[in-house]
């Protein structure tokens, strides 16, 4: 039984298309049989999130306008031979593609794949519909600032009234030491105001920056934002894991220096 | 620059992001916007004038948050905050108008056509007192009357409960 996931946030630049990277490649880490889609047309991302721009022939709207076969869209990824990607348009614009559109297309691919993940464009048009029409489940990406809480909020309304019932939260780029200050709010906080259940906290990290311009998604390795987005994957395969504890400073210095290392 | 300090020490920014979110969701979540705010507390304006005197220059309303009394959380509310000029002060206009302290206990709606009736009453005593300023009271009410005439039942009984009141009057 496959699951269609979309990862979305209201606000753009919180990190809705890293993370559906990092998810995605994380799945297919675990085993499973992956597609990630791209659902911004016009703007499109995940392509060179995951470091795969250059393979890219047919697109999203050429396949719901049948100029060719999915199957003939999707790009395998480098590294996991069960990790695809069918990208977006870059030349077209949001209305090429209808909510009707999106279901039939992922309907054909629940075939062959475990787990079909959307990254949603920002905002809440034509873009959003197309990408929540076909969605099991939603994953709402928001940083621990006022206005990304203040959308988030509103799209989590939007996803109920469109029956997604089961929608969880990842809070990403929190700064411990920014929360210890009491310049940020916590991840309870969060929780508290937007009343979703969390399913993960990814912190403010340099080397989700060094990752993206490697086009490598950095899921599974030593790095914290590594480790806490492949506990993000585990708990959507239904595992208890515990949240890191993000607020050792020894443990967090040792990690980025374990990294400085390596570079 | 110490009340500076000791502002700044005591709310943290991520404290103050919290509330002003909470606030701003409430609001955001119950989709008010201002034209049905402005409607609700016109009407609430309304109710409560006819019972006293309210500054409705300082009313103010708001959807907030505020601790549920079962203690499971926060839960919305419609917090309205009404000044009262003087809670006696519209009695004492009531009396000015001559109205039996019995009509009070008569339902709303009777009541609220009788406070327009009122209004009437009174502006056309306004005129009535240029022509005559040195007429009694009494005798003013019996003109009035006399003026309505064709008025329905409702008023011609209300015009004789305020006979009946000025009669009262001229008893006392």
């Amino acid at each position: 039984m496959s699951e269609v996931i979309v990862v979305t946030s209201g606000k753009g630049g919180v990190g809705k298309t890293t993370t559906t990277a990092n998810i995605g490649t994380g799945l297919a880490k675990l085993g499973k049989k992956v597609v990630l889609i791209d659902t911004d047309i016009g703007l499109r991302n995940l392509d060179v999130v995951m470091g795969l721009e250059n393979r890219i022939v047919y697109n999203l709207v050429d396949v719901v306008e049948g100029n060719c076969k999915y199957k003939q869209a999707l790009i395998k990824d480098k590294k996991y031979p069960d990790l695809h990607l069918l990208p977006s348009a870059q030349t077209r614009d949001k209305t090429s593609v209808t909510p009707e559109q999106m279901k039939k297309l992922v309907e054909d691919l629940k075939d062959e794949f475990d787990y079909i993940i959307l990254d949603c464009p920002a905002g809440i048009e034509q873009g959003f519909k197309n990408a929540i029409a076909a969605a099991d489940r939603a994953l709402v990406v928001t940083t621990p600032e006022v206005s990304a809480i203040r959308d988030a909020d509103r799209i989590i309304g939007l996803l109920n009234a469109n029956e997604i019932k089961k929608v969880d939260l990842i809070v990403n780029r929190i700064r411990m030491d920014m929360v210890k200050r009491g310049d940020m709010m916590n991840v309870d906080d969060v929780c508290e105001i937007l009343c979703i259940n969390l399913i993960g906290v990814v912190p403010d990290d340099e080397n989700i920056v060094i990752a993206t311009n490697q086009g490598e998604p950095l899921v599974g390795d030593n790095s914290l934002p590594g480790k806490a987005y492949m506990n993000i994957c585990k708990r959507i395969l239904g595992e208890k894991v515990d949240f890191l504890d993000l607020t050792n400073p020894g443990f967090f210095k040792k990690i980025g220096n374990l990294f400085k290392k390596k570079a | 620059m110490g009340l500076f300090d000791i502002f700044f020490k005591k709310k943290n920014t991520s404290d103050v992001a919290k509330d002003r979110l909470k606030l701003l969701l409430v609001s955001d979540r119950a989709n008010c916007s201002p034209d049905v705010m402005e409607q609700i507390k016109n009407e609430i304006i309304q109710v409560i004038a006819k019972y006293m005197d309210i500054d409705t220059e300082a009313l103010e309303i708001q959807i907030t948050s505020t601790e549920s009394e079962g203690g499971n959380g926060n839960v919305p509310a419609l917090i309205a905050n009404i000044p009262i000029k003087d809670i006696r002060q519209k009695e004492l206009k009531e009396h000015l108008k001559d109205v039996k302290p019995e009509a009070k206990k008569e339902s709303d709606k009777k009541d609220e056509k009788k406070d327009e009736k009122k209004d009437d009453t009174k502006e056309s005593d306004k005129t009535s007192d240029k022509k005559e300023s040195d007429k009694k009271e009494s005798d003013k009410k019996e003109s009035n009357k006399d003026s309505d005439k064709k008025d329905e039942k409702k008023d011609d009984k209300k015009d004789d409960d305020k006979k009946s009141s000025s009669d009262n009057k001229g008893k006392k």
